[in-house]
């Protein structure tokens, strides 16, 4: 009897035990439940502890954050399942810790959801019915070599989704390069990379999506925040867990953000901003701690720019330099003008080698050659002087008083730390907003030290050698893969922007967009790469190359899943969906939205079913140190590695001649010599090795990688089977060595850390600034929600703005919305992660309560609007709504993501910035009802 | 012998939810049936826009020293180890939930006959731990835990905010923040004697708050509709 388990808890029957007795409650639920059945009464025999427990080393997918992972595997010999995941604990980066991502992980291999083999959309089905049969490779890449042949390789676009960037950036553009493609769309740029990032870099000059900063919040004592909740408790562990740190051990944290986010609800300080106005907190900040003094003169005077003077040209700031365009500088030891070296990581002498202390500030009216001069200190503090904290509080409904005391607080107590900030492409002004952070830190000398902002170790390595060839006047082998920081970028969007290039002649569409609007006089982006403006219309025939329509017609998507990430979902769906497309591949584990949308989907193993061709470095790891994956256990289905799939589809898209250069591709791109290369595929080929490409390049990495740290290859595998990971290198050696620019110049143009931007600089067009957003100096600019205009008044009535952000259990777009447990934990969170935050008092007006369906719409495309549930909470600005990211999977074969939440991709609309073509996703405000 | 237990610092939990995946990875619950040995509570707190608070609590069995839990079970099925875990035998367990009913932590559940089925499929019919439905609940990790590992949740936890140790040895860092007073257990009044101890959120505030100190939480137990107890808030730079 006991065995017939009422469905009873402890609170439904303290509900009802009043009226009714406990047995009267038993007694009617035993007369309908189901007896256990004869398969529930089979238990399973206790095998486990004849299992042999099996560790192996590997590294998590799931975010961009890298964390070291171990993994259990339990085996009798014929069957093995891994049946935990943790943290490496040597791991300097994660510390023996991952998110709950990565502790799910393991639920992605097993997930019954997978696709388990090739599939070929049904004859007849249209793409997005998810009508498919089943097929083997051998089918699904004749299928492709079929359709493909009247593709030209221009015609074909390759979207990398943010896994591969992350582990396959240099293997995809080999395969771009020997397929002849110049057109890549990378999902990560225009939401987080290109436009939050490049604001950073134009100040520091590094350039590695994700890559280049890991903050040393261990050692920080004050930390600032501003739109970052997905770099820390959003959660990226190798950051959390050193915030988490700093908090323990006093560190003081004020977090700016319109709502009580996952990483507010950890701050000291939450300061409740109005959306859209974080730049104007900033200036204020900045204008605070220049005007007052409160930098750190020194650092400023010797590695930055701040001293060399300008001077203007009509409404232009430029440099103001000798013939040999050398910087000025005014020296208040000799009290003269003198020249400083145009690249060098420090201000201390002159050309002439003599001792100086340049100038932050200059005496009024100094003129060179007859030009009235500026410091760059004066130009920016001038740029910015109206930007006072009275001037701040009116948009951002922060008080001037708290501007006044947190830039007092931020540069007093030390070491401070302003995050650089994630995943910010939200507004217009947002390049603007992390470059005024990097300002900030770079004016409390906060970079690349113990306490501020850390390279990665990588970054710091590879601009060594930048900087040795430079002085040696060489220029590094193959700069689109061996260089880092701006440098770096700026070769690789070279090398896909100029048809000279490509035989063909063709550059990547989005170049050839760019060049067809400017020349017609209308708005276009400064530097499309990898960004999708001008796709739309490569499909719909409306880009023209030298006469010609420049068509896209095929599209590979490669762990990329543009339907579900990219902005609106509707124009993927057209695009993907349209006759004129002939081809659509898609490479992925699960599944997704995207995959609906294929021809042929080509599955692929997980990362825990493959060893990975990269020897590399640790992530963002600021300690030097190797890594790499390998498989835990087989493949458990039908599917293969990504390099062995990229190898077999250039077979099929361009025959054995696109093979033969895929492989010098490869040499160039990747590293290992094609000759060799061939020989040692050939030999795993002949052993009958499932992923013998794969399988080929891992033995190459791993003898290349072992010659360039000075050991052996087996001695390196050895390590990395046993640790996971091969240390070299200490943080703090690594910045005794190449802290930038305190030991080695800065990866921009100057060396220094520039605040007048040499890279803003180089976009100007005939020498004049397009608009605010390529401004020379850290310059004010509204969001964009009301236009021109800065958002100062108070919304009224059914009108909000609309704010989103990730939750800790889903990467942004992804799939492991449909991880079993990842969908078990989001289930018992549903009402906060799928809900409609809305602030209360705002509700109460509306008549508006928690649970009630809301439907919101696009006040500035009204056909664009989601529905979902209202969560009414005092945790958000009353200005605004917010809304999580992570929901709103469509494709029915995701059996527990699909329906689940709202995407709010469906809310909005296409709009992009004009540097780099960054997402402006929440400029517009939404009208919310009661449905 | 040890006497274990856990001190969750509530200022460090980042509300990530690893513990949650971890817990019903490492111990095989029924998670897809809403089945947890420990859940991080997400509570909304303060009335008014300018106190809002935001907490994550992290909840689990206590491991109480006085657990009602074995004093109402018939079959012995659930006892106390002499290193203070409280665990259950499914090969002995009968399956009355008498246990689930007396706690007042909210700590225990029962695994039914098709949720036991299911997790032949879901997690490997021959990795099994506990192959019988009975009452589940936490028991700390108690196989990492014999052989010198962290219980899966504190392992994994990325804030820090899970510490664990043994109270018995004077120099654990656990019994050093519990001996300071700093850290206090759930419902003590009850005379459950529990061994999960939490630190409560010292300070935080809003900056257009005229009073500072409206974010914190007032002295005394909250239990909101659902039944959810929050720990005890105490203001301790007023008590120091």
């Amino acid at each position: 009897m006991a065995w017939s388990f009422p469905k009873l808890t402890r609170r439904t029957f303290l509900k009802g035990s009043a009226a009714v007795g406990l047995s009267g409650i038993v007694g009617s639920h035993i007369a309908n439940a189901g007896l256990p059945s004869l398969s529930d009464l089979k238990f399973a025999s206790k095998k486990r502890g004849a299992m042999k427990e099996k560790i192996s080393y590997t590294i998590c997918n799931f975010c961009s954050g890298l964390c070291n992972v171990e993994v259990r595997t339990l085996t009798d010999g014929v069957q093995s399942r891994i049946v935990k995941l943790e943290g490496n604990p040597v791991s300097k980066m994660n510390r023996g810790r991952v998110c709950a991502r990565g502790q799910s992980g393991l639920f992605q291999t097993y997930d019954t959801d997978r696709i388990k083999t090739p599939l070929i959309r049904v004859e007849g089905s249209k793409r997005g019915e998810m009508k498919f049969r089943k097929a083997t490779w051998q089918e699904a890449y004749e299928y492709i070599a079929k359709k493909s042949k009247n593709i030209q390789p221009w015609e074909w676009t390759i979207v990398g989704g943010w896994s591969t960037c992350v582990f396959f950036l240099n293997p995809l553009f080999a395969f771009a390069h020997a397929n002849r493609t110049p057109n890549f769309l990378a999902s990560p740029m225009q939401h987080c990379v290109t436009t939050g990032e490049l604001g950073t870099d134009s100040v520091t000059g590094n350039f590695k999506p994700h890559g280049e900063i890991l903050p040393n919040y261990d050692n920080a004592r004050y930390i600032l925040l501003v739109i970052n909740n997905s770099s820390i408790a959003g959660v990226n562990v190798p950051r959390a867990v050193q915030f988490a740190e700093a908090k323990q051990r006093g560190a003081k944290v004020v977090a700016i953000d319109p709502r009580v986010s996952e990483t507010v609800a950890k701050a000291d300080e939450w300061i409740r901003i109005r959306p859209g106005t974080d730049l104007d907190f900033i200036l204020a900040i900045i204008r605070e701690v220049m005007s007052k003094d409160y930098y750190d003169k020194a650092f400023c005077q010797k590695h930055t720019d701040l001293s060399f003077l300008l001077f203007k040209d009509g409404n232009e700031w430029r440099p103001m330099t000798n013939d040999k365009q050398e910087p000025l500088v005014w020296d208040e030891l000799s009290k003269s003008v003198k020249a400083v070296s145009a690249y060098n990581n420090n201000n201390e002498f002159d050309t002439a080698g003599n001792k100086i202390s340049p100038a932050l500030r200059t005496p009024q009216d100094l003129t060179v050659d007859g030009k009235v001069v500026s410091t760059v200190f004066d130009a920016q503090l001038a740029e910015i002087d109206h930007c006072t904290p009275e001037w701040a509080e009116k948009a951002t409904t922060v008080s001037a008083e708290t501007v006044v005391r947190i830039a007092y607080e931020f540069t007093h107590i030390k070491p401070a730390i302003i995050d650089p900030g994630w995943m910010g492409a939200r507004y217009n002004n947002i390049q603007m907003l992390r470059r005024a952070q990097a300002t900030l830190q770079t004016l409390i000398g906060g970079i690349d030290t113990i306490g501020g902002w850390v390279n990665a170790a990588k970054v710091h390595k590879t601009a060594a050698k930048m900087h040795e060839a430079k002085l040696a006047g060489k220029t590094m082998p193959n700069p689109v893969t061996s260089m880092t920081g701006m440098p770096g970028w700026k070769a690789q969007r070279d090398f896909f922007s100029d048809s000279k290039n490509w035989e063909h002649g063709y550059p990547a569409w989005n170049f050839a967009y760019a060049a067809q609007e400017k020349a017609a006089g209308r708005p276009y982006v400064s530097i499309p790469f990898m960004a999708d403006t001008g796709l739309y219309e490569s499909v719909d025939g409306k880009v023209m190359h030298e006469g010609k329509p420049y068509m896209t017609k095929a599209f590979l998507s490669v762990g990329a899943n543009p339907v579900h990430h990219y902005f609106p979902e509707g124009r993927w769906k057209e695009m993907l969906g349209s006759d004129k497309v002939d081809l659509v591949v898609v490479i992925d584990v699960l599944p997704s939205d995207t995959t609906a949308y294929a021809d042929v989907i080509l599955p692929e193993s997980t990362y825990l079913e493959r060893d990975e061709i990269i020897i590399g470095n640790n992530g963002i790891s600021p300690d030097l140190s190797v890594t790499t994956r390998f498989k835990a256990i087989d493949p458990l289905y039908d599917t293969k590695s990504t390099t062995d799939i990229l190898f077999e589809l250039t077979e099929a898209i361009s025959g054995a001649e696109g093979v033969e250069r895929l492989y010098k591709s490869f040499e160039i791109m990747v590293g290992p010599k094609a000759d060799k290369a061939k020989e040692v595929v050939a030999k795993f080929k002949a052993a009958n090795e499932p992923a013998p490409y794969t399988a080929a390049y891992r033995q190459m990495s791993m003898n290349g990688m072992a010659k360039a740290i000075d050991t052996t290859p087996e001695n390196l595998e050895k390590v990395l089977r046993e640790k996971g990971i091969y240390e070299i290198d200490t943080m703090e050696h690594m910045l005794e060595k190449y802290s930038m620019p305190r030991k080695i110049p800065a990866l921009t143009k100057s060396g220094r850390l520039e605040i007048y931007s040499s890279f803003y600089d180089s976009l100007r067009v005939d020498g004049k600034t397009r608009a605010p957003n390529f401004s020379v100096l850290a310059t004010a600019m509204p969001s964009g929600v009301h236009g021109d205009k800065r958002s100062l008044e108070t919304l009224k009535g059914d009108e909000f703005y609309f704010t989103y952000g990730k939750t800790p259990t889903v990467s942004h777009g992804s799939t492991n919305a449909n991880n079993p447990v990842l969908h078990a934990i989001n289930t018992f969170k549903e009402d906060i992660y799928t809900g409609i935050w809305i602030n209360d008092s705002r509700a109460k007006a509306l008549g508006i309560k928690s649970g009630d369906k809301l439907k919101i719409t696009n006040n500035e495309s009204p056909n664009l609007s989601i529905t979902g549930k209202a969560y009414v909470t005092n945790q958000i600005h009353p200005d605004t709504t917010f809304m999580y990211s992570s929901f709103g999977s469509e494709n029915k074969g995701l059996t527990r993501a699909a329906g689940f939440g709202s995407a709010i991709n469906k809310l909005i609309g296409y709009k992009v910035d004009p540097v780099v073509a960054g997402f402006r996703s929440q400029e517009f405000t939404i009208k919310v009802e009661k449905v | 012998m040890a006497r274990y237990a856990m001190v969750v610092d509530l200022n460090a939990c980042i509300g990530c939810n690893a513990c949650m995946a971890a817990c019903a990875i490492e111990n095989q619950t029924p998670f897809w049936a809403g089945k947890w040995r420990t859940t991080v509570e997400d509570i909304a707190k303060g009335n008014s826009e300018d106190s809002a608070m935001r907490l994550f609590f992290p909840r689990l069995c206590n491991h109480c020293d006085n657990p009602p839990c074995v004093t109402v079970c018939p079959t012995g099925a659930t006892y106390k180890t002499t290193s203070g875990i409280v665990d259950v035998d499914d090969e002995v367990c009968m399956g009355c939930q008498a246990c689930v009913l007396a706690c007042p932590y909210d700590a225990r559940y029962g695994i039914h006959y098709e949720e036991n089925t299911e997790k032949k499929a879901v997690f490997g019919e021959d990795m099994l731990k506990k192959t019988r439905p009975s009452v589940d609940k936490c028991n700390f990790c108690r196989d990492r835990v014999e052989i010198g590992r962290l219980p899966a949740c504190v392992e994994t936890c990325v804030g820090n905010s899970r510490m664990f140790g043994d109270l018995d040895n004077p120099n654990d860092k656990i019994t050093k923040i519990v001996k300071s007073g700093l850290a206090q257990p759930l419902l003590p009044h009850l005379g459950t004697r529990p061994n999960v101890y939490y630190i409560p959120v010292t300070k935080q505030a809003i900056h257009h708050l005229p009073d500072a100190d409206a974010r914190r939480l007032h002295h005394g137990h909250h239990a909101d509709a659902s039944g959810v107890v929050a720990p005890q808030f105490i203001d301790l730079s007023k008590e120091a």
